[in-house]
């Protein structure tokens, strides 16, 4: 092969754009452990069972009650995020919605939410924390569901996020 | 992929123009076209002597039909 | 064999120092067993801290392990696919599995052949997502100019496409320009896809 690239251009891009991430195809094992890539069947299809479908409810309204604390209309999120708005509609409003892991990654790095405390609530992982749970369903029955957030509700989100980033 | 050789290929009227069409279609010089021919090629029949089965799908009728390659 | 490309520098963090990097192709037995004894402990070591109540979805998870043995020594036989290795400081830095024979995806190109990344992916160490204390800068960049480098030489005008995993989108729309086609239903977890178009991928290896 002959070579058009040179040793003064790499030096170029190493002092004036340097990498960062650069991964890319499947599979690449950091991802695995936060649930990025479990079998293609049990990341599409997880059991759903009552408990899930109240963690994933938990989860939409949470996603919801950021947004709002933005004041982002769902298509401005989903541009922001790099996300499809279909997709985050039905995150907020069906809980039985299964969520794609890459839409968690960017919704999670958009807000600066821990990743794998977000995979777990959004039900791309298996939990077995009891504490997650239970924080969740409480901080979900306190939301009204409301286009806008009041002060407490403010600072119950606060906390939660507090929660999920120091847990 | 370093040491070329080079060979002479015969073709007909019809053959070239279809060589040319694709070439160009395809964003490659004839050449390039016959080598990404043989790499499809041998990719498929790689996968064949496998035991893997390879169709091709209708896209509005969903049906699918298995491709005989010999 | 595997035979050499070319010298490049990397820019060593821990001395601010440049060193010379060897680019080769094919990806050959050395790299899978630098792979195996010197990246795999420490993305296993990763991974177990990162998700210790995690064992049965990990346990599933295995069989998810790209297997460098067996794809590079079925790959290097065929035609339909090639691979690189940059090494420095005495072992393997990145490795990166090509495909020749897909088709471009982007309006102004659609249906052409192009070089697609099958897989590209550096040493743990060299990755800021792993370790705060970094030691290669360079090893992505050279690898993506290597794929363009490759798509010129096939003929292809530098077209290149690759699935992003979702850390490093940014690194691929924003520094190196490509075109974002957004996640890709038929892909496996609906990672983003990017291609780059002939006169992008001209701009990045000439700038």
């Amino acid at each position: 092969m002959k070579m058009i690239i040179t040793p003064g251009w790499l030096r170029n891009k190493i002092e004036t754009a340097p990498d960062t991430e650069i991964e890319a195809g499947i599979p690449v094992m950091m991802l695995e452990s936060i649930g990025m890539f479990l079998p293609r069947e049990s990341a599409e299809e997880p059991a759903e069972d009552e408990r899930l479908v109240r963690l994933k409810h938990a989860f939409g309204v949470f996603i919801r009650n950021l947004r709002l604390t933005r004041e982002l209309p769902v298509e401005a999120l989903a541009e922001c995020a790099h996300i499809d708005a279909t997709e985050l509609y039905a995150i907020e409003n069906d809980p039985h919605y299964v969520t794609k892991p890459r839409t968690v990654y960017q919704l999670a790095n958009f807000f600066g939410i821990n990743l794998k405390k977000m995979m777990e609530l959004s039900g791309a992982t298996q939990t077995y924390d009891e504490s997650l749970e239970e924080e969740a369903l409480k901080f979900a029955a306190k939301s009204d569901g409301v286009s806008s957030l009041n002060k407490e509700e403010h600072e119950i989100l606060n906390e939660y996020v507090k929660f999920l980033n120091e847990h | 992929m370093t040491t070329k050789r080079t060979m002479t290929l015969n073709l007909s009227a019809q053959e070239m123009a279809v060589l040319e069409r694709l070439a160009s279609e395809k964003g490659v010089s004839k050449t390039g076209l016959v080598r990404q021919a043989l790499r499809l090629y041998q990719s498929v029949t790689e996968r064949l002597d496998r035991g893997d089965k390879l169709f091709v799908e209708d896209a509005e009728k969903e049906e699918k039909a298995e491709i005989m390659v010999l | 064999m595997k035979q050499l490309l070319g010298i490049f520098p990397l820019r060593n963090l821990h001395t601010g120092e440049y060193e010379d990097a060897e680019l080769y192709m094919p990806i050959d037995g050395q790299n899978v067993e630098d792979f195996e004894t010197r990246w795999r402990p420490l993305l296993d070591e990763r991974k177990a801290n990162l998700a210790p109540h995690e064992t049965t979805a990990s346990a599933n998870i295995q069989d998810a392990h790209w297997k460098w043995r067996e794809k590079t020594a079925t790959r290097n036989n065929r035609m339909d696919y090639a691979s690189f290795s940059v090494e420095c400081g005495g072992t393997t830095q990145g490795l990166m599995f090509v495909r020749t024979i897909d088709f471009a995806r982007e309006s102004s190109q659609l249906n052409q052949f192009l070089i697609y990344v099958d897989l590209v992916s550096t040493a743990p160490w060299n990755r800021p997502g792993f370790t705060d204390n970094r030691l290669y800068s360079g090893v992505g960049p050279l690898l993506l100019g290597t794929a363009i480098n490759f798509s010129i030489d096939q003929g292809f005008d530098g077209r290149i496409g690759l699935h992003s995993l979702p850390q490093s989108e940014s690194w691929y729309r924003d520094q190196c320009r490509m075109t974002d086609l957004g996640p890709d239903a038929n892909y496996p977890n609906n990672l983003c896809y990017f291609e780059m178009t002939a006169a992008q991928a001209h701009t990045y290896i000439t700038t």
